[in-house]
């Protein structure tokens, strides 16, 4: 029984897909692709058995699964597979920037004391969780941190001749540096609730 | 024995009490050698000796002397009179924190606070019947922390020694308070300024009238003192219940040390800004009032402050004058009686410097009101051997998404010599001026509403839909495009030791963009200016870096010029020559005047013996590019002998 709804969520998930991807053409597989691989640079590669699974868990993600399989479906291979562009200077040097910057954050990450919003940004959760000589420093790298975030979307969107995709490549990211996060650390669900990954 | 209505403590329950030794004589009865043991509440299990004496008409004296409380000990001792009263206590090791559990206590701890310490001192109260007329608290607080739940307010290990007066004003029904207060020790932290007070103690006495319901304190006089800072003192209105602590009053500054203020008290507001790594140097002093919650004047006079960022960006020497700043709404009332010198700022430097240009003395005179700023007449800063004089300088709703700037002022002539060699480019001969109209800034975009016109190697270059995001931060981005018309080729290679190459030079940098102040973008094209009658020649040096840029080995060229009949010629006449250079993703996509058989003519030659410059690689690594034209400027050039 359960089987079979899944197969007709999945069904659902194709027609949609192929009404709305021909319209709106961002490269999310490739979007993704390129997100993945910055935050491996900044965040550097992960330990085993950290990510997070690809296999679908909720009904929700079943449905997301299925409507991407069905966008490589509908969409030409050529197309669907587009690779993004991120390896311009400007991207380079504010990749390098976080990744230098991430030294100083990870520990702040790790005692929960900064988490990952649903848009893609840092915040100060825990203020608590930082030594009172800290708290100023740490407010000052939440707001760098944000600067090269904001910055690096709008570079990969012009990068690509795309300025209209910088949301999408935000939203983008926001999944993936979340899906990458360490387990331990904290993100802000769609609901904006904090929860420990 | 159970003991209801002493709220003040809590139920009292198991009390024994017992006089080990009674003694009565003509209407005076002493208690000695007793015991007092039972549960009091809160403030738990007590057993201590106690004396007690009744010395006749409502006269009554009690000691305690055991008492234990919060985690430490106190000895207590009330006298009674006619009705009256007066209590001493001594205290020590008592963690104030765990005072909030005992009801008489916890109104005057904060609930939202989690308090933590140790304590010792003294307190003296009178009072009649059930109320109290003053109160004198002396002691000292060690490793005191306190938090509260965000963490926006929060102290630690701090050690304090606190003297505060209470006394009751039965007329007016508040309290008097007269209070000192010393830190020396610890950190406090109140979002966003952070205190060390280990580093820089502090110091704070006042004298005030606190509401009977203690929700306001209005402070006739304070003095607040930081060491490496400076002091402050005025009058205050503390509202002790609502959202903004200080709603009103003023704060004199006397001789405030930039250099221990910045850090401590500017710097932690300007964090997300370009601002925030700034440092300082001198002295200010002057008054800021406020007033709802919200400063509203600030009159300040500097003397000889330095302000520097760390990154570079920008700095200020010598700053130095009079700086006044106005709320609207109090600007509007005080204006229509008021002479206008007020409300005008006046402020001077030696020098002042942005990214690597140096800007000299000048005296600007200003009024700020609200969020706006504005020049009052035009300035010259000098700036190298010529200057910037600004007409206009406007600011409107500064800070705001709806920014507004307005910026008109012309550049008098400079020598480009000394501008790029402050900016660390090659030396160009030749000056800038002209107008720099409309600078604008909106969404974080600095845009020239018109042209910028150098005068270069005896040509022109014009610099078109100038934009600047980011100017001060730390990944600045600059497009333009840039026109150059007419350059005597001569001077150009001359400058840049390319050899020598005459004639003139046109071109366009269309779309330049550049990333922390190095291309990522252009479509550059550069050819022999159309029409020119000008001679035509280029020497073998030029030649071979020419060729070397196009993708030949420049070696091998000098080898070809220099092994055949070639060498008996410093220079060739050419007919035209040009290079173009897309840049994109990194990649020079390179092209020439003229289609050629394995390529593109850089130069084509004319007359005889005939040289061609033909590049081959249409595609070039940027960095690849760079390199070879550092090299170019760097290498001696082939020999010709």
């Amino acid at each position: 029984m359960m089987r079979w709804m899944t197969a007709a969520i999945a069904t659902a998930g194709l027609v949609l897909a192929a009404c709305v991807t021909i319209n709106v053409y961002f490269p999310e597989a490739a979007a993704e692709k390129a997100a993945d691989r910055i935050i491996e640079d900044v965040w550097g590669p992960e330990g085993k058995g950290q990510e997070q699974s690809s296999l679908p868990r909720g009904p929700a993600e079943v449905l997301l699964a299925a409507a991407r399989g069905a966008l490589d479906l509908v969409i030409p291979a050529a197309n669907a597979q587009a690779d993004l562009n991120v390896s311009t200077p400007a991207v380079r040097k504010l990749t390098a920037s976080m990744e230098s910057r991430h030294g100083q954050l990870a520990k702040y990450y790790d005692a929960g004391a900064v988490g990952l919003t649903a848009n893609g940004l840092i915040e100060i959760r825990d203020a608590n969780a930082v030594p009172l000589a800290e708290r100023n420093a740490v407010r000052q790298l939440v707001a760098d941190e944000n600067g090269d975030r904001d910055a690096l979307y709008r570079e990969i969107a012009a990068a690509n001749s795309h300025a209209e995709w910088e949301n999408d490549i935000r939203k983008t990211f926001a999944e993936r540096w979340i899906a990458k996060a360490r387990a331990g650390w904290w993100y802000q669900d769609a609901a904006g609730r904090w929860v420990q990954k | 024995m159970r003991v209801d209505g002493l709220a003040a403590i809590g139920a009292v329950t198991d009390l024994r009490f017992a006089c080990g030794q009674v003694a009565v004589s003509s209407g005076r009865l002493d208690c000695r050698a007793g015991r007092l043991s039972g549960r009091f509440g809160e403030a738990g299990r007590q057993q201590t000796p106690v004396s007690l004496s009744v010395l006749g008409d409502d006269r009554w004296r009690v000691e305690l002397p055991a008492l234990k409380l919060a985690g430490g000990d106190v000895s207590l001792r009330i006298e009674s009179q006619h009705g009256g009263w007066r209590a001493t206590a001594g205290f020590a090791a008592v963690d104030p924190g765990r005072l909030g559990a005992i009801p008489m206590f916890a109104d005057l701890l904060p609930d939202w606070l989690t308090l933590q310490g140790r304590s010792e001192g003294s307190v003296e109260a009178t009072g009649t019947g059930t109320e109290l007329d003053s109160a004198r608290l002396q002691g000292s607080f060690a490793a005191l922390s306190f938090t509260d739940e965000s963490g926006a307010i929060a102290g630690e290990g701090l050690a304090l020694e606190a003297d505060a007066a209470f006394t009751w004003r039965s007329r007016t029904g508040d309290w008097q308070v007269d209070a000192r207060l010393v830190a020396r020790e610890g950190q406090a932290y109140f979002e966003p300024v952070f205190l060390d007070l280990g580093a820089h103690p502090a110091k704070v006495e006042f004298t005030g009238i606190l509401a009977g319901n203690a929700a306001s304190l209005a402070v006739a006089h304070y003095r607040l003192e930081q060491q490496d800072v400076g002091a402050v003192e005025g009058r205050a209105t503390l509202d002790l219940e609502g959202e903004t602590l200080l709603r009103e009053g003023t704060l004199q500054l006397h001789d405030i040390a930039v250099a221990g203020a910045l850090p401590i008290y500017v710097a932690p507001f300007l964090v997300g800004t370009e601002f925030s790594d700034l440092q300082g140097l001198g002295r200010l002093r002057g008054e800021v009032g406020v007033a709802e919650g919200l400063p509203n004047r600030i009159a300040i006079e500097l003397e000889d402050v330095t302000l520097d960022s760390i990154t570079g960006a920008i700095g200020i020497e010598g700053l130095a004058g009079r700086f006044t700043w106005f709320d609207e709404r109090l600007r509007n009332a005080l204006a229509p009686d008021s002479d206008s010198a007020i409300f005008k700022s006046r402020l001077s430097w030696r020098s002042a410097r942005l990214w690597g240009l140096a800007f000299g003395p000048v005296e600007i005179p200003f009024t700020t009101t609200g969020n706006h700023f504005r020049l009052l007449d035009p300035v010259l800063i000098p700036l190298f051997d010529g200057g910037l004089a600004i007409q206009t300088l406007r600011i409107r709703h500064a800070g705001d998404p709806a920014m507004y700037l307005r910026f008109d002022a012309e550049l008098r002539p400079i020598s480009v010599g000394q501008l790029t060699r402050a900016l660390g480019w090659p030396e160009f001969s030749g000056t800038i001026a002209g107008r720099i109209p409309r600078l604008e800034l909106a969404d974080g975009l600095v845009t020239l509403g018109g042209n910028i016109e150098a005068q270069a190697f005896d040509g022109t270059v014009t610099i078109r839909n100038l934009r600047l995001r980011d100017p001060l931060g730390e990944f600045p981005q600059l497009f333009a495009d840039i026109d150059v018309e007419r350059l005597d080729l001569a001077q150009v290679t001359s400058t840049f030791e390319f050899g020598m190459i005459t004639g003139r030079l046109s071109g366009r940098i269309a779309g330049l963009e550049t990333f922390d102040w190095m291309p990522v973008a252009f479509d550059a094209r550069f050819y022999s200016t159309p029409g020119d009658r000008s001679p035509r020649r280029i020497d073998q040096r030029a030649v071979s870096n020419l060729s070397s840029i196009g993708g030949g080995s420049g070696g091998g060229v000098a080898a070809a010029l220099q092994g055949g009949f070639l060498q008996f010629f410093d220079s060739f006449r050419y007919d035209r020559l040009g290079l173009s250079c897309r840049l994109e993703n990194d990649v020079c996509h390179m092209d020439g005047v003229a289609r050629a058989d394995a390529g593109y003519y850089i130069v084509k030659g004319s007359g005889l013996p005939r040289i061609d410059v033909i590049g081959s690689q249409r595609q070039v690594a940027w960095s690849r590019l760079v390199r070879q034209l550092a090299a170019i400027g760097a290498s001696p050039g082939p020999v010709i002998e």
